[in-house]
């Protein structure tokens, strides 16, 4: 039985793969959408994410900066945790999935 | 007046944090915390508690104690293990944290106990207990609000 707190589903929208993920984000979470990440563009969105850890923080920020990962729909906890950790100074969180695709060039 | 007191010990095992979270949740609800404190606070305890899954006993596996204390005035979290000392120098206890450049660097350290110190307003390391380690967390409660007049 697996014992993975978190989930992600994949849809394929105009060009970009869209992301989504849910329940605990965390680095192994990271490390997932890392590895479903292709060439084209991927937006992520966070919409149900209930938790997100520091090492879920730290992987957003690398799959923005290393694979231009777009980041859509925060859940309310995990704008709460992007702000203490004063990542949205950092890193753009797109509001909702159109925008993330629209930035996207999708 | 409110005083709530939990106790559980854990295995360093991932697959508990839920319950503890879920702990924290039911004893948070008897506070006057505001639902945005409370999910900060159920992060600073996360976050904790991860740190010592994690590391306290180095691969092996051994009991993490932990106790919840709501009073009127504060809320008190300790975190007990006898797995290797950790002794956090002041200046990582006091240290900015520049994210981008942390992640940069590839530190994947520092971050959990930055957010934790962002969270609480006092984070202990003791050693003088019957514990290797005793992590005390505590957290003040605002004070309750005053019943509408007449009510």
């Amino acid at each position: 039985m697996s014992e993975r707190p978190w989930d992600l589903s994949e849809e394929r929208r105009e060009g970009a793969l869209i992301v989504r993920a849910r329940g605990r984000f965390d680095a192994a979470a990271g490390d997932a959408v890392d590895a479903l990440c292709g060439e084209g563009a991927c937006v992520l969105s966070l919409a149900a994410v209930d938790y997100l850890s520091s090492s879920g923080v730290a992987a957003l920020v690398k799959l923005v900066a290393t694979r231009g990962v777009r980041l859509a729909s925060p859940a309310p906890c995990v704008r709460d945790v992007l702000g203490l950790a004063g990542i949205e100074r950092i890193i753009t969180i797109h509001p909702d999935e159109a925008q993330a695709l629209a930035d996207a060039g999708a | 007046m409110t005083h709530i007191r939990r106790s559980l010990t854990i295995s360093n095992e991932t697959r508990h944090l839920s319950l503890v979270r879920a702990v924290v949740s039911e004893v948070l609800d008897a506070s006057t915390f505001d639902g945005k404190t409370r999910n900060k606070i159920i992060v600073a305890v996360d976050e904790a508690l991860a740190n010592v899954v994690e590391h306290a006993y180095q691969g092996g596996t051994g009991p993490i104690e932990l106790g919840f204390d709501l009073d009127p005035e504060k809320l008190v979290v300790r975190i007990r293990d006898n797995g290797v000392r950790f002794e956090p120098s002041a200046a990582r206890l006091t240290a900015q944290i520049d994210i981008k450049e942390h992640i940069r660097l590839g530190l994947k350290g520092g971050l959990g106990l930055f957010l934790m110190r962002q969270i609480m307003d006092e984070i202990q390391y003791v050693h003088d207990t019957e514990f290797v380690n005793e992590l005390i967390l505590t957290k003040k409660q605002p004070p309750p609000a005053e019943a509408p007049a007449g009510a």
